[in-house]
């Protein structure tokens, strides 16, 4: 990975790292912390001054849990297939390595990143900015898998079920659908590594979908079980979460379930990861940066303005792999004194990010123009 | 331990289950606001954190009207919230986590000790004491954790939960109880306990 190494890992080298040493706290705990939404199970965002790369360190990746990771062993009980398919199969996680290894960047983004902006309030895990990450995924096809159970033609959506299991029966399972076309996606992927690594359990180990530029909920973790059918999955994380109104509604306003849809594609955003808030700048030039994405197509524009000024087009640099994200930058010379900076993205159907986002009850996909307040110290 | 005296050990865990449940105070004077704060935090303990931890509620800032929904919510997907008791937990939320009240300062956690806290694969599960597990299971959880485990409205789902990694977790739980769980240390030895932990990780 790109991050360097750290103070515990330079004194574990110093030290030859044979000897058990109890480091003084200040030195132990130096390592990137998450901050936490909620325990048992996790879910935990990146602070967005720990974003400093293409690739997100899996130990700075955000995590989101439903039901919260099965215990260890059941991670080696393999994965099932049925349903409307020629061979009804337990599949074995050799078996699934076996197959075309594929490997690909992409942007993991929880569909309520950002709820805390939405006013009124919404309930739900009360992500800020941090529940984002692009890593680099590996597994195999989706649709290798599914081409070798043998797909009946009338099959129009593909389930998916965790080994998350609920704490009690009246609890719904995390079981949800993706439609066969993108079930069917090349880039659709049951993912076993993640930057190089094996999957940890946190990341949903053993196996879990990469569903690159669809929200994150779609994402599935500990994948147990596949099962083709020509409906949708049955329950309430398909048939009633993860639903925007198809059209803007003022808060507080009941949509009619028929009147919602089911959130697919991410939609265009940017996030400003330098300056950091906490941190005072010298005098001189400075550097703002960050990231910016988007669900289908790319990332062609990011616009900086500075204090209310001109909007200035910023530098996109690094790698550009659709559904990944994009780094970004622009050097600016600011006087000394507070200051405040915003970033907004463009994408390649002409999307720009709006000032707001319009409000919805559970609070996804905020994408509104966001702004980082900075100071600049006297020489 | 013979079975009748293991009956007897499962009784006196449902009694003592059933004294837990009584402990809450029975009648709630609105006039008494510590009662009725007591009566919302001991409903807050024994039915919210039976299946998740308290930050995912403590960071969140809802309306009134948010948290009779999202209780509504949690009352449908099997939280056994009393009837006499909601009042006071509404109060609470509303008191704590109401839409005006100052954001909580969240806690920070680095990946290694989240990673951490699941467990580790157990090297060398028990193997031979699992059909004696399953009859153990059978008399002194089942009536709470349901007769497959997989949880009922008094007790939670065990099977392949990351508690199963943690054997002496597991163990200080069986013998002490945890928030509305009695304690079984009367009625469960150190091998009984094995026995049940082998069984749970084959289910």
């Amino acid at each position: 990975m790109a991050s360097g190494p750290n103070r515990r890992e330079i004194m574990r080298g110093v030290i030859g790292g044979a000897i058990a040493v109890t480091l003084p706290q200040a030195w132990a705990d130096d390592r990137p912390q998450l901050i936490v939404k909620g325990d048992s199970p996790l879910n935990a965002e990146t602070p967005a001054n720990l974003f400093t790369s293409y690739l997100t360190p899996v130990d700075r990746f955000f995590v989101r849990s439903h039901l919260g990771p099965p215990n260890a062993e059941a991670g080696d009980r393999g994965l099932s297939i049925g349903g409307l398919v020629r061979l009804r199969l337990p599949v074995e996680l050799a078996d699934v390595r076996r197959l075309e290894r594929v490997t690909l960047p992409a942007l993991l983004q929880c569909s309520g990143n950002g709820r805390a902006s939405f006013k009124p309030v919404v309930p739900g895990v009360g992500w800020e900015r941090g529940a984002v990450g692009n890593a680099e995924w590996t597994g195999a096809r989706l649709k290798e898998i599914l081409e070798r159970a043998g797909i009946d033609p009338r099959a129009k959506h593909v389930h998916f079920l965790g080994a998350d299991g609920p704490p009690n029966p009246k609890t719904p399972s995390y079981l949800r659908s993706l439609p066969i076309e993108r079930a069917m996606d090349p880039a659709t992927l049951v993912a076993y590594e993640m930057n190089g690594q094996p999957l940890s359990r946190l990341h949903g180990a053993p196996l879990r979908l990469v569903v690159p530029g669809w929200t994150g909920n779609h994402w599935m973790k500990w994948l147990r079980e596949i099962t083709v059918s020509t409906e949708e999955a049955p329950g309430f994380y398909q048939r009633t979460g993860y639903k925007m109104p198809k059209v803007p509604v003022l808060p507080g306003v009941t949509v009619k379930p028929e009147d919602m849809v089911s959130l697919t594609w991410l939609n265009v955003k940017s996030m400003i990861t330098a300056p950091d808030p906490a941190s005072p700048l010298g005098p001189g030039g400075i550097t703002v940066s960050g990231f910016a994405w988007t669900g289908k197509g790319r990332i062609e524009k990011v616009e900086v303005s500075v204090d209310d000024g001109e909007w200035r087009t910023a530098q996109l640099h690094g790698p550009d792999h659709e559904g990944a994200w994009r780094m970004w930058r622009i050097p600016l010379k600011v006087e000394p004194g507070k200051h405040r900076v915003r970033a907004r993205a463009t994408d390649s159907s002409g999307a720009v990010q709006p000032d707001t986002t319009p409000w919805n009850k559970s609070g996804y996909l905020w994408n509104g123009i966001e702004s980082v307040s900075f100071e600049v110290i006297r020489p | 331990m013979n079975r009748t005296t293991r009956s007897i050990g499962g009784m006196v865990a449902c009694l003592a289950l059933a004294a837990n449940l009584l402990a809450r105070p029975s009648t709630t004077d609105d006039d008494d606001p510590e009662a009725l704060a007591l009566q919302g935090r001991l409903a807050f303990e024994n039915n919210c954190l039976m299946c998740h931890g308290a930050p995912i509620i403590e960071s969140q800032r809802l309306t009134p009207e948010q948290w009779k929904a999202s209780l509504a919510k949690m009352i449908d997907w099997g939280a056994p919230v009393p009837i006499e008791d909601r009042e006071a937990l509404l109060a609470l939320l509303n008191a704590r986590y109401g839409e005006n009240v100052p954001p909580a300062k969240p806690g920070r956690i680095t990946i290694a000790e989240a990673e951490a806290s699941l467990g580790v694969h157990p090297a060398g599960s028990p193997t031979d004491a699992h059909v004696r597990g399953a009859e153990l299971f059978a008399l002194q959880c089942a009536s709470c954790h349901g007769a497959d485990a997989r949880g009922s409205q008094v007790g939670t789902n065990l099977v392949e939960k990351p508690v199963l990694d943690r054997g002496d977790d597991f163990r200080r739980i069986v013998r002490e109880g945890r928030r509305r769980m009695p304690g079984f240390k009367q009625s469960l030895d150190p091998s009984a306990e094995d026995a049940l932990i082998g069984w749970l990780r084959r289910k």
